[in-house]
């Protein structure tokens, strides 16, 4: 029994002691997750760890640039030392790092298809915020805001409801990318849309007279003074036919400018009417106009399968403080025999990304549901194959300088939303994404959270968990007009 | 001398701790549980007679159980049943962790995995740490029955990495992988509905009436609506519901239906062939009349009825006052 032992014991030593040797090469790109073979990355990055789905008892995996290289050892998966991974990026930029996986697996070494990393000098703003929550369709127990940097693993909890009477709240979005221009909807009793603009916190009641709802969808003026919101009458139901899960409709939406210096609500008769739901409001990134999703009111659920949205836009004037009256249409729900919702529109104002589902308002359970973008100067649409995977992609947000833009993907099981990154070059080409790197890549096989609404921003944002539980519980709501 | 002395001390001091601190009855409901995921059913069912529960959730167990024998629309009434509560457990943010966590074993047993799954998400959120191995599986085996291979595996591969349930892991993720199925898979996949439906979460009725539709041999659906209605004194939508699916099984009228029936055919003065075409056994009709008898009789006294008709549906009918929240 001992001598078994030890020669169990010497002979893992010799394992892990012991350099790739008789390596047999195969033609195959390693099978590692996260799917990282040949994708394009900015230079920003944390280090793209993985691991291998075959189990080897060991890996060594080399990274090589121009100059330099790390070499990297591990059981089934690797931790790159940012340091190293930090020069390889910087000297590498426009260039690409190839990657080289030699795996001992069943007493044999073999060595895979290397594949690259293409490091782009195009930096990606270096936060992001998502919503942390357990997909269970409706869930009112456990939700955390966070934001991480994405240059390193550091990550911070921004809001809890657990501090905040275990109340719902809703994504966190930005202004132009900007951590001082932020909000976020908190809801109960005590909530409020916690509005974050130059380093001062503000809670505002955004129901007004007349409106059906708060503010629920919105977007940032550029110049930081107005908000574009929808208000929407949700309601979630059950499908009941195998993977099809929740389906959430508006049974009535309109769509309003706020001034938030005078704390008003500006409209449209027509953009609050009964015979239309609007939704998913953004302002153009000149401030002129105000893209939103709008269809026909049907009988629902029963037609929910016609329920389809078209792309509009109206005018806005930032100076008068006034919507305009002229609606175009930019993509015809019925013509493209889709549903279009959460638009994004680019920060140099040449693109409008948007997610494309069969039909209604809510893609995230829907698997066709993809991305699409709309180049604003010529109308081209690109189907974004290389971005979209087998199941939902949406819930996007643009990098400030318009290269790179992130998405949550359910890609890899249906289920649980993940950030994914992709690069837009200044053809406007579209390249494979990639998900956000984790300290330990085996983080997204374990986790039972959802990363919902990612959105990039270019520094931290001035609260925390306590201020935001400080403001829920001490801070009157201030009412808008 | 000292040692003994302090061990019966602390041996007492023990009992007394357990005996103020210890819940006797979760304990019992939590045995009902452990009876019901073993697939003990006549155990449950015994336990149930034996702890004589007045508990919803203990209620819940022994239903299902059964259902799972084929004897819910026989022995309903056998057992405390608060209205129809006891048959589907509420899944709504005033209710305790432990209620949510349980709530989806009836959907999964009736074949509604969308309901199972989104309870069982729900019971896992719930649960302390929100991280439950029980829930894990219940979510791993709602979508092997889905055919949902990519969300079966994720949840396999995670138990697969647990001591106690990498065995249970890997042979489902054989099955996953299989492509011939086994005889659960096929019996499950069975039940799911061949389309689709809008439904709110908790809208029971049309969750339980869409599964009869879809199904009409999915027996446990069909007595789970049934049951419902009679324990919600809805003797019209029973009746509308029995003539549309329950007439067309092949089994004896089960007691409940049948006392149900006679309460409905008589009231409305129905005709002898009426009767006749329910196959009510004869014996029943007698007891029927005997109640019917011994209601004059003693003018409506719940006291004289119970002993012989405390258990039927009659009696229920009678005397059982549904409170609405």
């Amino acid at each position: 029994m001992r001598s078994h032992i030890l020669s169990i014991l010497v002979g893992l030593v010799l394992i892990s002691c012991s350099k790739p040797e008789n390596v047999k090469l195969i033609h195959a790109f390693p099978p590692i997750y996260p799917d990282y073979i040949d994708v394009t990355i900015p230079v920003n990055i944390a280090p793209l760890n993985f691991l291998m789905r075959n189990k080897p008892d060991k890996i060594v995996v080399t990274i090589k640039g121009i100059n330099d290289s790390i070499i990297v050892n591990g059981e089934q998966k690797i931790e790159i030392p940012i340091k190293e991974w930090k020069a390889l990026l910087d000297s590498g930029q426009g260039k690409s790092l190839s990657v080289s996986v030699t795996a001992f697996l069943k007493g044999q070494w073999i060595r895979y298809t290397p594949f690259f990393w293409h490091v782009k000098s195009d930096s990606i703003n270096p936060y992001l915020s998502y919503r942390l929550i357990e997909p269970g369709y409706e869930v009112w127990n456990k939700i955390q805001l966070v934001e991480r940097d994405i240059s390193s693993f550091n990550e911070r909890v921004i809001a809890d409801n657990n501090v905040t009477d275990g109340n719902c709240m809703n994504c966190h979005i930005y202004g132009n990318q900007n951590s001082s221009l932020s909000m976020f909807h908190l809801r109960g009793k005590k909530g409020g849309t916690i509005l974050n603009k130059d380093g001062k916190l503000r809670k505002i009641n955004t129901k007004g007279n007349g409106m059906i709802s708060n503010a629920v969808y919105g977007n940032f003026h550029p110049g930081g003074r107005f908000t574009v919101f929808s208000t929407n009458i949700i309601i979630p139901e059950f499908h009941a036919y195998r993977s099809e899960r929740l389906e959430v409709y508006d049974s009535a939406s309109d769509l309003i400018v706020m001034d938030l210096d005078q704390d008003k609500i500006i409209t449209q008769p027509f953009l609050s009417d009964t015979t239309s739901l609007e939704t998913f409001p953004v302002f153009s990134s000149d401030g002129r106009w105000i893209y939103y999703c709008v269809a026909n009111k049907i009988q629902l659920p029963d037609s929910i399968k016609s329920l389809k949205y078209n792309i509009c836009r109206v005018g806005f004037d930032a100076q008068q403080g006034t919507i305009g009256s002229t609606v175009d249409t930019l993509w015809n729900a019925r013509k493209m025999n889709g549903s279009a919702c959460h638009l994004k529109t680019s920060p140099d104002g040449k693109y409008l990304l948007y997610t494309v589902a069969d039909y209604g308002t809510f893609p995230i359970w829907h698997r066709e549901a993809d991305l699409q973008m709309m180049n604003l100067e010529t109308g081209k649409i690109d189907s974004l194959k290389i971005v979209n995977g087998p199941n939902s992609d949406s819930y996007h947000s643009w990098s400030s300088n318009s290269r790179w833009f992130v998405f949550a993907s359910k890609r890899d099981d249906g289920i649980y939303g993940k950030p994914y990154f992709c690069y837009i070059d200044s053809a406007g080409k579209a390249y494979k994404p990639f998900v956000l790197p984790q300290r330990d890549p085996s983080l997204y096989d374990n986790t039972l959270k959802s990363f919902n609404i990612p959105e990039l921003s270019n520094g931290p944002v001035p609260f925390d968990v306590m201020v935001i539980e400080q403001i829920y519980q001490n801070k009157e709501a201030e009412q808008v007009q | 001398m000292l040692v003994s002395t302090l061990s019966i001390v602390f041996v007492v001091l023990l009992l007394f701790g357990i005996k103020a601190n210890a819940n006797f009855n979760t304990e019992k409901i939590l045995s009902l549980e452990n009876e019901y995921n073993w697939g003990n059913n006549d155990r449950v069912i015994e336990l149930s007679r034996k702890y004589d529960l007045k508990s919803r959730n203990a209620t819940y167990f022994t239903n299902m159980a059964l259902a799972k024998k084929g004897r819910l629309a026989d022995d309903l009434l056998e057992f405390y049943q608060p209205a129809a509560s006891g048959l589907i457990l509420p899944v709504v943010p005033d209710e305790n962790w432990q209620t949510i966590f349980i709530s989806n074993e009836v959907f999964f047993l009736m074949g509604d995995m969308n309901l199972a799954q989104h309870s069982a998400m729900l019971g896992n959120t719930f649960s302390p740490s929100q991280r439950s191995s029980r829930m894990i599986k219940r979510l791993a085996e709602i979508n092997l029955i889905n055919e949902d291979s990519a969300a079966a595996n994720k949840y396999l591969q995670m138990l697969t990495n647990t001591l106690f349930h990498k065995k249970w892991a890997e042979d489902r993720l054989a099955m996953n992988h299989a492509s011939a199925s086994n005889k659960w898979l096929t019996e499950k996949r069975a039940q799911i509905p061949g389309t689709d439906t809008l439904r709110k979460s908790n809208d029971y009725l049309a969750s339980l009436n869409f599964l009869v539709r879809q199904k009409p041999d999915n027996l446990i659906a069909l007595d789970y609506l049934l049951c419902n209605h009679l324990l919600n004194k809805d003797l019209n939508a029973f009746r509308k519901v029995y003539d549309q699916y329950g007439r067309l099984l092949k089994r004896p009228v089960p007691s409940i239906y049948s006392e149900a029936l006679l309460i409905k055919l008589y009231s409305l003065q129905a005709s002898k062939e009426e009767f006749t075409s329910y196959s009510i056994s004869p014996q029943k009709i007698n007891e029927f009349v005997a109640y019917t008898k011994l209601f004059d009789q003693s003018k409506g006294d719940l006291n004289a009825l119970k002993e012989r008709f405390g258990k039927s549906y009659w009696f229920y009918y009678h005397f059982a006052t549904i409170l609405k929240k």
